[in-house]
Protein backbone atom coordinates (compact mmCIF):
# COMPACT_ATOMS: atom_id res chain seq x y z
CA UNK A 1 0.00 0.00 0.00
CA UNK A 2 1.27 3.42 -0.90
CA UNK A 3 1.90 5.96 1.79
CA UNK A 4 -0.24 8.51 -0.07
CA UNK A 5 -3.20 6.11 -0.02
CA UNK A 6 -2.76 5.55 3.69
CA UNK A 7 -2.73 9.26 4.45
CA UNK A 8 -5.75 9.94 2.22
CA UNK A 9 -7.62 7.08 3.81
CA UNK A 10 -6.74 8.34 7.27
CA UNK A 11 -8.00 11.84 6.50
CA UNK A 12 -11.14 10.52 4.88
CA UNK A 13 -12.04 8.48 7.93
CA UNK A 14 -11.66 11.50 10.16
CA UNK A 15 -13.79 13.65 7.90
CA UNK A 16 -16.53 11.08 7.46
CA UNK A 17 -16.35 9.73 11.01
CA UNK A 18 -16.54 6.18 9.77
CA UNK A 19 -14.39 3.17 10.41
CA UNK A 20 -11.16 2.76 8.51
CA UNK A 21 -11.40 0.58 5.47
CA UNK A 22 -9.82 -2.76 5.97
CA UNK A 23 -7.25 -3.59 3.33
CA UNK A 24 -6.62 -6.94 1.75
CA UNK A 25 -3.26 -7.25 3.44
CA UNK A 26 -5.07 -6.84 6.77
CA UNK A 27 -2.59 -4.27 7.92
CA UNK A 28 -3.84 -2.45 10.95
CA UNK A 29 -4.94 1.11 10.76
CA UNK A 30 -2.85 3.16 13.14
CA UNK A 31 -4.07 6.28 14.81
CA UNK A 32 -3.52 8.13 18.02
CA UNK A 33 -7.10 7.50 19.15
CA UNK A 34 -7.86 5.17 21.99
CA UNK A 35 -9.73 2.40 20.18
CA UNK A 36 -10.91 1.66 16.71
CA UNK A 37 -13.36 -0.89 15.47
CA UNK A 38 -12.84 -2.36 12.05
CA UNK A 39 -15.65 -3.04 9.66
CA UNK A 40 -15.44 -6.75 10.44
CA UNK A 41 -15.98 -6.02 14.12
CA UNK A 42 -12.34 -6.37 15.17
CA UNK A 43 -11.48 -3.76 17.75
CA UNK A 44 -8.16 -2.12 18.51
CA UNK A 45 -7.69 -1.61 22.20
CA UNK A 46 -5.76 1.44 23.35
CA UNK A 47 -2.98 2.23 22.96
CA UNK A 48 -2.69 1.59 19.24
CA UNK A 49 -0.46 -1.26 18.41
CA UNK A 50 -0.75 -2.87 21.81
CA UNK A 51 -3.18 -5.69 21.00
CA UNK A 52 -6.29 -6.40 18.97
CA UNK A 53 -9.47 -7.71 20.58
CA UNK A 54 -12.32 -9.01 18.51
CA UNK A 55 -15.79 -8.21 19.76
CA UNK A 56 -18.56 -10.42 18.53
CA UNK A 57 -21.65 -9.04 16.88
CA UNK A 58 -23.54 -9.92 20.03
CA UNK A 59 -21.14 -7.94 22.21
CA UNK A 60 -21.41 -4.91 19.97
CA UNK A 61 -25.16 -5.27 19.84
CA UNK A 62 -25.31 -5.46 23.62
CA UNK A 63 -23.14 -2.36 23.98
CA UNK A 64 -25.34 -0.45 21.59
CA UNK A 65 -28.56 -1.65 23.15
CA UNK A 66 -27.43 -0.67 26.64
CA UNK A 67 -26.32 2.73 25.44
CA UNK A 68 -29.55 3.20 23.52
CA UNK A 69 -31.66 2.49 26.56
CA UNK A 70 -29.52 4.77 28.71
CA UNK A 71 -29.94 7.64 26.28
CA UNK A 72 -33.68 7.16 26.11
CA UNK A 73 -33.90 7.06 29.89
CA UNK A 74 -31.87 10.26 30.10
CA UNK A 75 -33.40 12.17 27.24
CA UNK A 76 -36.88 10.79 26.79
CA UNK A 77 -38.49 9.63 23.62
CA UNK A 78 -37.60 12.69 21.68
CA UNK A 79 -38.93 14.58 18.76
CA UNK A 80 -42.58 15.22 19.45
CA UNK A 81 -44.06 17.38 16.77
CA UNK A 82 -40.90 17.20 14.69
CA UNK A 83 -42.84 16.49 11.53
CA UNK A 84 -44.83 19.64 12.02
CA UNK A 85 -42.74 21.91 9.83
CA UNK A 86 -43.86 25.35 8.77
CA UNK A 87 -43.64 24.21 5.15
CA UNK A 88 -46.12 21.39 5.66
CA UNK A 89 -48.45 23.52 7.71
CA UNK A 90 -48.39 26.26 5.12
CA UNK A 91 -49.25 23.73 2.43
CA UNK A 92 -52.10 22.40 4.50
CA UNK A 93 -53.54 25.88 5.04
CA UNK A 94 -53.26 26.72 1.37
CA UNK A 95 -54.95 23.51 0.27
CA UNK A 96 -57.80 23.83 2.76
CA UNK A 97 -58.40 27.57 2.86
CA UNK A 98 -56.59 29.02 -0.16
CA UNK A 99 -54.57 31.31 2.08
CA UNK A 100 -50.87 31.26 1.30
CA UNK A 101 -48.40 31.94 4.09
CA UNK A 102 -44.64 32.19 4.14
CA UNK A 103 -42.01 32.04 6.86
CA UNK A 104 -42.01 35.82 6.89
CA UNK A 105 -45.67 35.73 7.85
CA UNK A 106 -45.03 34.01 11.12
CA UNK A 107 -41.37 33.95 12.15
CA UNK A 108 -40.71 36.65 14.71
CA UNK A 109 -44.28 37.79 14.21
CA UNK A 110 -46.18 34.95 15.81
CA UNK A 111 -43.46 32.59 16.96
CA UNK A 112 -39.75 33.11 17.27
CA UNK A 113 -39.10 29.97 15.30
CA UNK A 114 -40.55 26.65 14.19
CA UNK A 115 -39.67 24.86 17.44
CA UNK A 116 -41.66 27.41 19.41
CA UNK A 117 -44.59 26.87 17.11
CA UNK A 118 -44.39 23.08 17.61
CA UNK A 119 -44.34 23.54 21.38
CA UNK A 120 -47.36 25.77 21.11
CA UNK A 121 -49.27 23.08 19.22
CA UNK A 122 -48.31 20.44 21.78
CA UNK A 123 -49.42 22.70 24.61
CA UNK A 124 -52.76 23.31 22.92
CA UNK A 125 -53.30 19.55 22.62
CA UNK A 126 -52.35 19.07 26.27
CA UNK A 127 -54.63 21.87 27.43
CA UNK A 128 -57.58 20.48 25.50
CA UNK A 129 -57.57 17.42 27.78
CA UNK A 130 -58.73 14.05 26.58
CA UNK A 131 -62.21 14.96 25.46
CA UNK A 132 -62.41 13.67 21.93
CA UNK A 133 -66.14 13.82 21.77
CA UNK A 134 -66.37 10.64 23.81
CA UNK A 135 -68.46 12.37 26.45
CA UNK A 136 -70.98 13.42 23.82
CA UNK A 137 -71.14 9.88 22.43
CA UNK A 138 -71.55 8.43 25.92
CA UNK A 139 -74.38 10.82 26.73
CA UNK A 140 -76.04 10.12 23.38
CA UNK A 141 -75.93 6.37 24.07
CA UNK A 142 -77.43 6.84 27.53
CA UNK A 143 -80.23 9.30 26.87
CA UNK A 144 -82.76 6.89 25.30
CA UNK A 145 -82.24 4.38 28.13
CA UNK A 146 -82.67 6.98 30.87
CA UNK A 147 -86.25 7.64 29.86
CA UNK A 148 -87.08 3.93 30.00
CA UNK A 149 -85.90 3.19 33.53
CA UNK A 150 -88.48 2.37 36.18
CA UNK A 151 -87.21 4.49 39.06
CA UNK A 152 -90.22 4.01 41.32
CA UNK A 153 -88.49 1.40 43.50
CA UNK A 154 -85.04 0.93 45.04
CA UNK A 155 -84.54 -2.18 42.91
CA UNK A 156 -85.47 -0.21 39.81
CA UNK A 157 -82.97 2.52 40.65
CA UNK A 158 -80.22 -0.05 41.24
CA UNK A 159 -81.06 -1.72 37.93
CA UNK A 160 -80.94 1.70 36.31
CA UNK A 161 -77.47 2.34 37.71
CA UNK A 162 -76.27 -1.07 36.51
CA UNK A 163 -77.65 -0.47 33.02
CA UNK A 164 -76.06 2.98 32.87
CA UNK A 165 -72.72 1.37 33.70
CA UNK A 166 -73.20 -1.33 31.07
CA UNK A 167 -74.33 0.80 28.15
CA UNK A 168 -72.51 3.99 29.10
CA UNK A 169 -69.33 2.05 29.81
CA UNK A 170 -69.39 0.33 26.43
CA UNK A 171 -70.08 3.60 24.58
CA UNK A 172 -67.47 5.51 26.52
CA UNK A 173 -64.70 2.97 25.92
CA UNK A 174 -65.56 2.60 22.25
CA UNK A 175 -65.51 6.37 21.76
CA UNK A 176 -62.17 6.70 23.51
CA UNK A 177 -60.50 3.86 21.61
CA UNK A 178 -61.68 5.34 18.32
CA UNK A 179 -60.76 8.90 19.18
CA UNK A 180 -57.78 10.25 17.26
CA UNK A 181 -57.85 13.24 19.57
CA UNK A 182 -57.24 11.02 22.54
CA UNK A 183 -54.41 9.27 20.73
CA UNK A 184 -52.64 12.54 20.12
CA UNK A 185 -53.33 13.72 23.64
CA UNK A 186 -51.91 10.57 25.15
CA UNK A 187 -48.91 10.94 22.84
CA UNK A 188 -48.30 14.39 24.29
CA UNK A 189 -48.53 12.78 27.70
CA UNK A 190 -45.62 10.58 26.67
CA UNK A 191 -43.59 13.61 25.71
CA UNK A 192 -44.43 15.39 28.93
CA UNK A 193 -43.66 12.48 31.20
CA UNK A 194 -40.68 10.91 29.47
CA UNK A 195 -38.86 14.06 28.46
CA UNK A 196 -35.96 15.13 30.67
CA UNK A 197 -36.41 17.95 33.16
CA UNK A 198 -36.64 21.12 31.15
CA UNK A 199 -38.74 24.24 30.88
CA UNK A 200 -40.46 22.73 27.86
CA UNK A 201 -41.27 19.49 29.70
CA UNK A 202 -42.51 21.45 32.70
CA UNK A 203 -44.84 23.53 30.52
CA UNK A 204 -46.24 20.44 28.80
CA UNK A 205 -46.83 18.72 32.13
CA UNK A 206 -48.54 21.81 33.49
CA UNK A 207 -50.77 21.99 30.42
CA UNK A 208 -51.59 18.29 30.75
CA UNK A 209 -52.75 18.82 34.31
CA UNK A 210 -54.82 21.84 33.33
CA UNK A 211 -56.37 19.81 30.53
CA UNK A 212 -57.10 17.01 32.95
CA UNK A 213 -58.75 19.42 35.36
CA UNK A 214 -61.02 20.83 32.67
CA UNK A 215 -61.95 17.37 31.38
CA UNK A 216 -62.61 16.10 34.89
CA UNK A 217 -64.90 19.06 35.55
CA UNK A 218 -66.98 18.21 32.49
CA UNK A 219 -67.24 14.53 33.29
CA UNK A 220 -68.06 15.30 36.92
CA UNK A 221 -71.03 17.33 35.75
CA UNK A 222 -72.30 14.42 33.65
CA UNK A 223 -71.76 11.92 36.47
CA UNK A 224 -73.47 14.21 38.95
CA UNK A 225 -76.47 14.68 36.66
CA UNK A 226 -76.79 10.93 36.11
CA UNK A 227 -76.64 10.19 39.84
CA UNK A 228 -79.26 12.86 40.52
CA UNK A 229 -81.51 11.41 37.86
CA UNK A 230 -81.25 7.89 39.27
CA UNK A 231 -81.54 8.94 42.91
CA UNK A 232 -78.02 8.28 44.12
CA UNK A 233 -75.44 10.34 45.98
CA UNK A 234 -71.73 10.06 46.66
CA UNK A 235 -70.91 7.99 49.74
CA UNK A 236 -68.95 9.85 52.49
CA UNK A 237 -66.02 10.49 52.70
CA UNK A 238 -65.62 10.31 48.93
CA UNK A 239 -66.22 13.17 46.52
CA UNK A 240 -67.77 13.27 43.07
CA UNK A 241 -64.41 14.36 41.73
CA UNK A 242 -62.65 11.31 43.16
CA UNK A 243 -65.25 9.09 41.53
CA UNK A 244 -64.74 10.83 38.19
CA UNK A 245 -60.95 10.61 38.43
CA UNK A 246 -61.19 6.88 39.22
CA UNK A 247 -63.55 6.23 36.30
CA UNK A 248 -61.28 8.24 34.00
CA UNK A 249 -58.24 6.26 35.07
CA UNK A 250 -60.00 2.96 34.46
CA UNK A 251 -61.33 3.88 31.04
CA UNK A 252 -57.94 5.14 29.90
CA UNK A 253 -56.20 2.03 31.18
CA UNK A 254 -58.79 -0.13 29.41
CA UNK A 255 -58.43 1.90 26.21
CA UNK A 256 -54.68 1.31 26.21
CA UNK A 257 -55.23 -2.38 26.88
CA UNK A 258 -57.83 -2.63 24.12
CA UNK A 259 -55.13 -1.79 21.62
CA UNK A 260 -52.75 -4.46 22.82
CA UNK A 261 -54.89 -7.25 24.17
CA UNK A 262 -58.50 -7.93 23.20
CA UNK A 263 -58.69 -11.08 25.30
CA UNK A 264 -61.58 -11.08 27.74
CA UNK A 265 -62.75 -7.60 26.86
CA UNK A 266 -66.40 -8.67 26.45
CA UNK A 267 -68.26 -11.16 28.64
CA UNK A 268 -71.83 -12.24 29.32
CA UNK A 269 -73.60 -11.73 32.63
CA UNK A 270 -77.18 -12.65 33.62
CA UNK A 271 -78.15 -9.04 34.28
CA UNK A 272 -81.00 -8.66 31.78
CA UNK A 273 -84.72 -8.79 32.57
CA UNK A 274 -85.54 -12.21 34.03
CA UNK A 275 -81.84 -13.02 34.35
CA UNK A 276 -81.24 -12.96 30.61
CA UNK A 277 -77.56 -12.73 29.60
CA UNK A 278 -76.25 -9.35 28.55
CA UNK A 279 -72.94 -8.38 27.03
CA UNK A 280 -70.56 -6.46 29.28
CA UNK A 281 -67.22 -4.95 28.50
CA UNK A 282 -64.60 -5.48 31.17
CA UNK A 283 -64.51 -1.72 31.61
CA UNK A 284 -68.26 -1.66 32.28
CA UNK A 285 -67.82 -4.35 34.95
CA UNK A 286 -65.13 -2.22 36.56
CA UNK A 287 -67.28 0.88 36.23
CA UNK A 288 -70.12 -0.86 38.02
CA UNK A 289 -67.69 -1.89 40.76
CA UNK A 290 -66.52 1.72 41.15
CA UNK A 291 -70.13 2.96 41.22
CA UNK A 292 -71.02 0.52 43.99
CA UNK A 293 -67.96 1.67 45.91
CA UNK A 294 -68.48 5.41 45.54
CA UNK A 295 -72.25 5.90 45.49
CA UNK A 296 -75.27 5.03 47.60
CA UNK A 297 -79.01 5.56 47.38
CA UNK A 298 -80.06 9.10 48.20
CA UNK A 299 -82.60 8.71 51.07
CA UNK A 300 -84.52 11.95 50.47
CA UNK A 301 -84.82 11.45 46.75
CA UNK A 302 -88.37 11.86 45.46
CA UNK A 303 -87.97 11.28 41.73
CA UNK A 304 -86.07 12.46 38.67
CA UNK A 305 -85.83 16.24 38.20
CA UNK A 306 -88.79 17.44 36.16
CA UNK A 307 -91.03 14.50 37.03
CA UNK A 308 -94.35 15.22 38.66
CA UNK B 1 -45.18 50.59 4.00
CA UNK B 2 -45.96 50.46 0.32
CA UNK B 3 -48.85 48.10 -0.18
CA UNK B 4 -47.15 46.18 -2.96
CA UNK B 5 -43.74 45.89 -1.36
CA UNK B 6 -42.75 42.37 -0.35
CA UNK B 7 -45.83 40.87 -1.91
CA UNK B 8 -45.42 37.57 -3.71
CA UNK B 9 -46.66 37.99 -7.25
CA UNK B 10 -46.94 34.39 -8.37
CA UNK B 11 -50.32 33.41 -9.80
CA UNK B 12 -52.86 31.83 -7.50
CA UNK B 13 -55.03 32.67 -4.53
CA UNK B 14 -54.33 34.90 -1.58
CA UNK B 15 -50.78 35.96 -0.75
CA UNK B 16 -49.29 36.94 2.56
CA UNK B 17 -46.64 39.60 2.60
CA UNK B 18 -43.74 39.48 5.01
CA UNK B 19 -45.46 42.04 7.19
CA UNK B 20 -48.41 39.69 7.63
CA UNK B 21 -50.70 41.38 5.16
CA UNK B 22 -52.75 38.96 3.07
CA UNK B 23 -53.32 39.86 -0.57
CA UNK B 24 -56.10 38.14 -2.46
CA UNK B 25 -54.81 38.31 -6.01
CA UNK B 26 -57.96 37.15 -7.69
CA UNK B 27 -60.13 39.73 -6.03
CA UNK B 28 -57.40 42.34 -6.00
CA UNK B 29 -57.96 43.22 -2.41
CA UNK B 30 -55.81 43.12 0.70
CA UNK B 31 -56.75 42.23 4.21
CA UNK B 32 -54.44 42.17 7.19
CA UNK B 33 -54.59 39.21 9.56
CA UNK B 34 -53.70 39.82 13.14
CA UNK B 35 -51.04 37.80 14.91
CA UNK B 36 -53.79 36.07 16.83
CA UNK B 37 -55.60 35.09 13.65
CA UNK B 38 -52.43 33.71 12.13
CA UNK B 39 -51.67 31.82 15.30
CA UNK B 40 -55.16 30.33 15.41
CA UNK B 41 -54.90 29.34 11.76
CA UNK B 42 -51.58 27.57 12.14
CA UNK B 43 -52.44 25.93 15.42
CA UNK B 44 -55.59 24.48 13.91
CA UNK B 45 -53.68 23.21 10.87
CA UNK B 46 -50.96 21.76 13.07
CA UNK B 47 -53.44 19.92 15.24
CA UNK B 48 -55.19 18.62 12.20
CA UNK B 49 -51.93 17.20 10.86
CA UNK B 50 -51.10 15.59 14.18
CA UNK B 51 -54.52 14.01 14.39
CA UNK B 52 -54.12 12.53 10.93
CA UNK B 53 -50.52 11.44 11.09
CA UNK B 54 -49.63 11.05 14.73
CA UNK B 55 -46.87 12.63 16.69
CA UNK B 56 -43.99 11.06 14.84
CA UNK B 57 -42.43 10.45 18.21
CA UNK B 58 -40.21 7.51 18.85
CA UNK B 59 -36.54 6.96 19.18
CA UNK B 60 -35.73 9.71 16.73
CA UNK B 61 -33.03 11.14 18.97
CA UNK B 62 -31.33 7.80 19.15
CA UNK B 63 -28.82 8.28 16.35
CA UNK B 64 -25.82 6.03 15.88
CA UNK B 65 -23.58 9.05 16.37
CA UNK B 66 -25.03 9.76 19.80
CA UNK B 67 -25.03 6.13 20.81
CA UNK B 68 -21.41 5.76 19.75
CA UNK B 69 -20.55 8.79 21.84
CA UNK B 70 -22.34 7.31 24.83
CA UNK B 71 -20.60 3.97 24.44
CA UNK B 72 -17.21 5.64 24.24
CA UNK B 73 -17.87 7.89 27.22
CA UNK B 74 -19.10 5.09 29.43
CA UNK B 75 -16.95 2.15 28.34
CA UNK B 76 -14.04 3.64 26.40
CA UNK B 77 -14.92 1.50 23.40
CA UNK B 78 -15.05 3.38 20.13
CA UNK B 79 -17.51 2.22 17.50
CA UNK B 80 -18.24 3.49 14.02
CA UNK B 81 -21.00 3.02 11.49
CA UNK B 82 -18.99 0.28 9.86
CA UNK B 83 -19.03 -1.65 13.14
CA UNK B 84 -22.76 -2.04 13.11
CA UNK B 85 -24.40 -1.19 9.80
CA UNK B 86 -25.18 -4.38 7.92
CA UNK B 87 -23.37 -6.27 10.68
CA UNK B 88 -25.78 -5.85 13.54
CA UNK B 89 -28.58 -3.78 12.06
CA UNK B 90 -29.41 -2.95 8.49
CA UNK B 91 -29.60 0.72 9.34
CA UNK B 92 -30.20 3.21 12.12
CA UNK B 93 -33.96 2.84 11.93
CA UNK B 94 -33.60 -0.88 12.48
CA UNK B 95 -31.53 -0.22 15.58
CA UNK B 96 -34.10 2.23 16.95
CA UNK B 97 -36.91 -0.27 16.44
CA UNK B 98 -34.80 -2.90 18.21
CA UNK B 99 -34.37 -0.66 21.24
CA UNK B 100 -38.10 -0.01 21.35
CA UNK B 101 -38.82 -3.73 21.06
CA UNK B 102 -36.44 -4.35 23.97
CA UNK B 103 -38.26 -1.81 26.12
CA UNK B 104 -41.69 -3.08 25.06
CA UNK B 105 -40.89 -6.65 26.06
CA UNK B 106 -39.82 -5.73 29.60
CA UNK B 107 -43.28 -5.04 30.94
CA UNK B 108 -42.41 -5.19 34.64
CA UNK B 109 -38.93 -3.77 34.72
CA UNK B 110 -40.03 -1.49 37.54
CA UNK B 111 -40.08 -4.44 39.92
CA UNK B 112 -43.63 -3.55 40.90
CA UNK B 113 -44.57 -7.20 41.29
CA UNK B 114 -41.65 -7.99 43.60
CA UNK B 115 -42.23 -4.93 45.75
CA UNK B 116 -45.97 -5.55 46.02
CA UNK B 117 -45.52 -9.22 46.89
CA UNK B 118 -42.85 -8.36 49.47
CA UNK B 119 -45.25 -5.91 51.14
CA UNK B 120 -48.18 -8.31 51.13
CA UNK B 121 -46.55 -11.53 52.37
CA UNK B 122 -46.01 -10.34 55.98
CA UNK B 123 -49.65 -9.21 56.10
CA UNK B 124 -50.96 -12.59 55.02
CA UNK B 125 -49.62 -14.30 58.14
CA UNK B 126 -51.22 -11.78 60.50
CA UNK B 127 -54.80 -11.84 59.24
CA UNK B 128 -57.68 -13.22 61.25
CA UNK B 129 -59.36 -15.55 58.78
CA UNK B 130 -61.69 -17.24 61.23
CA UNK B 131 -64.95 -15.92 59.75
CA UNK B 132 -66.28 -14.94 56.29
CA UNK B 133 -66.44 -11.30 57.39
CA UNK B 134 -62.83 -11.38 58.60
CA UNK B 135 -61.70 -12.88 55.30
CA UNK B 136 -63.37 -10.12 53.31
CA UNK B 137 -61.81 -7.52 55.65
CA UNK B 138 -58.42 -9.07 54.94
CA UNK B 139 -59.10 -8.67 51.23
CA UNK B 140 -59.82 -4.96 51.74
CA UNK B 141 -56.63 -4.48 53.76
CA UNK B 142 -54.62 -6.14 51.01
CA UNK B 143 -56.20 -3.77 48.49
CA UNK B 144 -55.26 -0.80 50.70
CA UNK B 145 -51.65 -1.78 51.32
CA UNK B 146 -50.95 -3.50 48.00
CA UNK B 147 -52.58 -0.67 46.08
CA UNK B 148 -50.30 1.93 47.60
CA UNK B 149 -47.11 -0.10 47.27
CA UNK B 150 -47.86 -1.10 43.68
CA UNK B 151 -48.65 2.42 42.58
CA UNK B 152 -45.57 3.89 44.23
CA UNK B 153 -43.38 1.22 42.66
CA UNK B 154 -44.66 2.22 39.24
CA UNK B 155 -44.37 5.95 39.66
CA UNK B 156 -40.93 5.97 41.22
CA UNK B 157 -39.15 4.40 38.29
CA UNK B 158 -38.32 6.08 35.04
CA UNK B 159 -38.19 2.70 33.35
CA UNK B 160 -41.92 2.40 33.76
CA UNK B 161 -42.74 5.72 32.12
CA UNK B 162 -40.46 4.81 29.23
CA UNK B 163 -42.16 1.44 28.82
CA UNK B 164 -45.53 3.14 29.02
CA UNK B 165 -44.34 5.63 26.43
CA UNK B 166 -43.35 2.91 24.00
CA UNK B 167 -46.69 1.26 24.59
CA UNK B 168 -48.60 4.45 23.89
CA UNK B 169 -46.52 5.13 20.80
CA UNK B 170 -46.95 1.62 19.49
CA UNK B 171 -50.69 1.90 19.80
CA UNK B 172 -51.26 5.46 18.79
CA UNK B 173 -48.63 6.55 16.32
CA UNK B 174 -46.73 5.24 13.36
CA UNK B 175 -43.41 4.18 14.78
CA UNK B 176 -40.59 4.22 12.31
CA UNK B 177 -39.79 0.82 11.00
CA UNK B 178 -40.80 -2.40 12.64
CA UNK B 179 -43.94 -1.22 14.34
CA UNK B 180 -45.51 -4.66 14.21
CA UNK B 181 -42.55 -6.11 16.09
CA UNK B 182 -42.88 -3.51 18.82
CA UNK B 183 -46.57 -4.32 19.18
CA UNK B 184 -45.85 -8.02 19.26
CA UNK B 185 -43.18 -7.60 21.93
CA UNK B 186 -45.58 -5.44 23.90
CA UNK B 187 -48.39 -7.96 23.68
CA UNK B 188 -46.10 -10.80 24.72
CA UNK B 189 -44.65 -8.78 27.57
CA UNK B 190 -48.13 -7.90 28.80
CA UNK B 191 -49.29 -11.51 28.56
CA UNK B 192 -46.32 -12.73 30.57
CA UNK B 193 -46.75 -10.14 33.29
CA UNK B 194 -50.51 -10.70 33.43
CA UNK B 195 -49.90 -14.40 33.94
CA UNK B 196 -47.48 -13.81 36.81
CA UNK B 197 -49.86 -11.36 38.50
CA UNK B 198 -52.70 -13.82 38.01
CA UNK B 199 -50.69 -16.47 39.84
CA UNK B 200 -50.06 -14.06 42.70
CA UNK B 201 -53.77 -13.21 42.94
CA UNK B 202 -54.65 -16.93 42.77
CA UNK B 203 -52.33 -17.64 45.69
CA UNK B 204 -53.71 -14.77 47.76
CA UNK B 205 -57.37 -15.62 47.14
CA UNK B 206 -56.72 -19.29 47.97
CA UNK B 207 -54.99 -18.25 51.20
CA UNK B 208 -57.92 -16.02 52.17
CA UNK B 209 -60.49 -18.66 51.26
CA UNK B 210 -62.05 -16.59 48.49
CA UNK B 211 -63.09 -17.43 44.93
CA UNK B 212 -63.99 -15.46 41.83
CA UNK B 213 -67.70 -14.81 41.32
CA UNK B 214 -69.13 -16.62 38.28
CA UNK B 215 -69.10 -15.83 35.38
CA UNK B 216 -66.10 -13.59 35.97
CA UNK B 217 -62.58 -15.02 35.79
CA UNK B 218 -59.34 -14.43 37.63
CA UNK B 219 -57.74 -13.37 34.32
CA UNK B 220 -60.42 -10.68 33.90
CA UNK B 221 -59.77 -9.43 37.42
CA UNK B 222 -56.04 -9.29 36.69
CA UNK B 223 -56.59 -7.38 33.45
CA UNK B 224 -58.99 -4.97 35.16
CA UNK B 225 -56.50 -4.29 37.95
CA UNK B 226 -53.69 -3.78 35.43
CA UNK B 227 -55.83 -1.36 33.43
CA UNK B 228 -56.68 0.46 36.63
CA UNK B 229 -53.06 0.81 37.69
CA UNK B 230 -51.94 1.90 34.22
CA UNK B 231 -54.73 4.45 33.88
CA UNK B 232 -54.09 5.74 37.39
CA UNK B 233 -50.37 6.12 36.72
CA UNK B 234 -51.16 7.85 33.43
CA UNK B 235 -53.41 10.24 35.30
CA UNK B 236 -50.69 10.87 37.87
CA UNK B 237 -48.59 12.19 34.99
CA UNK B 238 -45.44 10.74 36.49
CA UNK B 239 -46.00 12.65 39.71
CA UNK B 240 -45.20 10.32 42.63
CA UNK B 241 -47.27 12.45 45.05
CA UNK B 242 -50.41 10.36 45.70
CA UNK B 243 -53.79 11.71 46.76
CA UNK B 244 -54.85 10.14 50.05
CA UNK B 245 -58.35 9.61 51.42
CA UNK B 246 -59.08 8.92 55.08
CA UNK B 247 -61.64 6.21 55.80
CA UNK B 248 -62.81 4.62 59.05
CA UNK B 249 -61.77 1.16 57.93
CA UNK B 250 -59.33 0.27 60.69
CA UNK B 251 -60.02 -1.86 63.80
CA UNK B 252 -63.03 -0.43 65.67
CA UNK B 253 -63.53 2.17 62.98
CA UNK B 254 -60.06 3.66 63.31
CA UNK B 255 -59.18 6.03 60.48
CA UNK B 256 -56.85 4.66 57.80
CA UNK B 257 -55.21 6.32 54.84
CA UNK B 258 -56.17 5.07 51.40
CA UNK B 259 -54.77 6.00 48.03
CA UNK B 260 -57.40 6.54 45.38
CA UNK B 261 -55.97 3.54 43.57
CA UNK B 262 -56.35 1.45 46.74
CA UNK B 263 -60.01 2.47 46.89
CA UNK B 264 -60.44 1.32 43.28
CA UNK B 265 -58.58 -1.93 43.97
CA UNK B 266 -60.97 -2.64 46.81
CA UNK B 267 -63.95 -1.91 44.57
CA UNK B 268 -62.71 -4.35 41.93
CA UNK B 269 -61.84 -6.99 44.53
CA UNK B 270 -65.30 -6.79 46.10
CA UNK B 271 -66.93 -7.09 42.68
CA UNK B 272 -64.81 -10.07 41.59
CA UNK B 273 -64.36 -12.11 44.79
CA UNK B 274 -66.69 -13.83 47.21
CA UNK B 275 -66.17 -16.12 50.16
CA UNK B 276 -65.47 -19.66 49.04
CA UNK B 277 -68.02 -21.55 51.09
CA UNK B 278 -66.27 -24.85 50.41
CA UNK B 279 -63.16 -23.65 52.16
CA UNK B 280 -62.96 -23.52 55.93
CA UNK B 281 -59.77 -21.51 56.36
CA UNK B 282 -56.40 -20.53 54.96
CA UNK B 283 -54.52 -22.91 52.69
CA UNK B 284 -51.48 -22.68 54.89
CA UNK B 285 -52.08 -22.96 58.59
Amino acid sequence: MHAVDTICNFRLQHVLQVAPVRHPDRSRFRSTRARQVWDDGRMDEAPPGARTARHSREEIRQLMMDAGRSILVERGLGAGAGELTFKRVFERIESTSGVRLTNASVIRRVWENQAQYQDDVLLSVALAGDTGGDMGETAAALLPALAEFDLSTVDGRLRGLTEVCRTGGAASLQALVGSRNWSVWVGVWVLGVTSPSSERGRRIRLALFEGYEATTDMWSELHGALLDHLGFRIRAPFTLRQFTVSVGALVEGCALRAGADQDGSVLERPTGPGGRPQEWTLFAVGLEALAMQYVELAPEWTGPAGSS
Amino acid sequence: MDGARGQQLTPGGPRVCDDGAVADVTEARRSRRSREELRALLIAAGRSLLEEEGLAVGAGDLTFKRVFGHVEATTGVRLTNASVIRRVWENQEDFQADVLVAIASTADSSGELDRTAAALVPLLDGFDLSSPGARMRALCELARVGGEVGMRARLETRDWSLWMGVWVLALTTGLPGRRALVREALTQGLATVTEVWEQLFAGISAHLGLRVRAPLTLRQFTVAVSAMVEGSALRQGGDPELVLVERPTGPDGAVQEWTLFGVCMEALALRFFEVDTDRAGPAVA
